[in-house]
């Protein structure tokens, strides 16, 4: 959702950790259309799940 | 039964008052009640009967200020169990470390640094708690208790990364959860001041990363730092990882009421353990319908099913639903993630501080 974007305060821009993330979130679905592997598209966490939450 | 873990907490009391605390009912005095040493021995009895339970966590609240806690352990280890206490170290004494001391590899401990200097550390943990907690860690490890670190990665403490590895390091702590901050319980009220940007958490991992290749310490991250926000890669030393509530490998959490939740941080129990005698944990339904909420922004990615959209319980505290996407992604991405998160969040101050303080809870609904 291109519009889902929480612009920096008092501009309009969208800030760059928020760019960073829907970049990196349409790279991952352009690789898997391209057919890549998880592994290739580096989400080596699909490997392993979370340790306990501890806090 | 389908979990070979369990986290028990066994008390609400705390000494304590730290700003990131994920508990909803900490020194609540309607929920200041706790399982008494027989309960959790029937408890106990019950998991072990009950399916393929190998190891208990041991949480609170603070586990010692339980008078019985030695009681416990004992307890536990007599069921060939391995048991991992969590504590902030502040009530550790030297007749405790020679107690623990006895277990060998069956018994661990978890402490947390949330700065690498008292000024940082007590502004999350309250004054005085640094002293107490680099205390603990001394005294463990001299006494050769296997002992782990948990440093819990915030707004306010991200540029010491570098130094609280050091620290760890310097106690000969091997193992240390990196620990982003999760906002849940009473910790939602402090949401804004110590939620870690994408960026801080990027440079926190990067210091994380160096210390681990330096130092051969086991990175491991604790809370889901999702795939969409780093690309895990370029950290082979940390491992990372999703959400196990519910799933196969998830530790669930018993609360002081005896209540069973998918893990500690949710919100809601999903019934007495007696739960587990007609179902598997994977196949409750809070579990399906908890592991099919995907958020909507997570929708087209190829990642969702196992990714979840990051932590559901922290989504719940924070904007209402386990439906939502991880505050920590949402506060990025979702245009009125501030006006959303202050609507579900207590906007009361949090002042850490040792007990003695009153310090008011996180806003339920
Ligand atoms: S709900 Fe959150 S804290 Fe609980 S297991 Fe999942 S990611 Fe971890
Ligand atoms: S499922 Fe959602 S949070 Fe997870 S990587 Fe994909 S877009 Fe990001």
């Amino acid at each position: 959702m291109s519009d889902e974007r929480k612009p920096t305060e008092g501009s309009d821009r969208p800030s760059d950790d928020s760019e960073a993330i829907l970049s990196r979130r349409n790279f991952l679905i352009e690789a898997a259309l391209a057919g890549v592997g998880i592994a290739g598209i580096g989400a080596s966490c699909e490997e392993t799940d979370e340790p306990q939450p501890r806090v | 039964m389908s979990f070979r873990s369990v986290a028990i907490e066994l008390t609400a009391r705390c000494n304590q008052r730290c700003s990131y605390c994920y508990n909803a009912w900490r020194n609540d005095p309607d929920v200041m009640g706790e399982l008494d040493l027989d309960a959790l021995r029937l408890l106990l009895t019950d998991l072990a009967r009950l399916g393929d339970l190998r190891h208990v966590t041991l949480t609170g609240g603070e586990p010692f200020l339980r008078p019985d806690l030695h009681e416990l352990i004992e307890l536990i280890a007599a069921l060939g169990l391995g048991v991992v206490i969590i504590t902030n170290g502040g009530r550790i004494c030297a007749a405790d470390v020679e107690r623990l001391s006895g277990y060998g590899h069956l018994l661990s401990v978890q402490l947390t640094l949330a700065g690498a200097c008292a000024a940082t550390h007590d502004l999350h943990c309250g004054a005085g708690s640094f002293e107490h907690v680099t205390r603990a860690l001394e005294a463990l490890t001299k006494a050769g208790i296997p002992t782990g670190g948990s440093f819990l990665c915030t707004a306010q403490n991200f540029q010491e990364t570098a130094a609280i590895f050091e620290k760890f390091a310097g106690y000969e702590v091997r193992q240390v959860a990196f620990n982003r901050f999760n906002p849940s319980g009473y910790s939602t009220a402090a949401l804004h001041e110590l939620m870690p940007t994408r960026s801080q958490v990027v440079e926190a991992l990067e210091a994380a990363e160096r210390s681990a290749t330096e130092r051969g310490q086991k990175v491991f991250c604790t809370m889901p730092i999702p795939p969409c926000v780093v690309d895990t890669q370029l950290y082979p030393h940390i491992k990372f990882g999703h959400c196990s509530a519910g799933a196969k490998n998830s530790e669930p959490a018993i609360g002081t009421d005896g209540r069973l939740r998918l893990c500690t941080l949710q919100r809601d129990s999903v019934g007495p353990i007696e739960v587990l005698e007609a179902q598997s944990l994977t196949e409750l339904d809070s579990t399906l319908a908890f592991r099919s909420s995907i958020p909507e922004f997570c929708l087209p990615c190829p990642l969702a099913k196992r990714c979840l959209g990051g932590c559901g319980a922290a989504a719940q505290w924070v904007l209402g639903s386990a439906r939502e996407l991880d505050p920590f992604v949402a506060q990025h991405v979702m245009l009125d993630f501030d006006a959303r998160s202050r609507q579900h969040c207590s906007s009361a101050k949090v002042s850490p501080g040792l007990e003695g303080n009153s310090a008011s809870r996180a806003d339920d609904e």
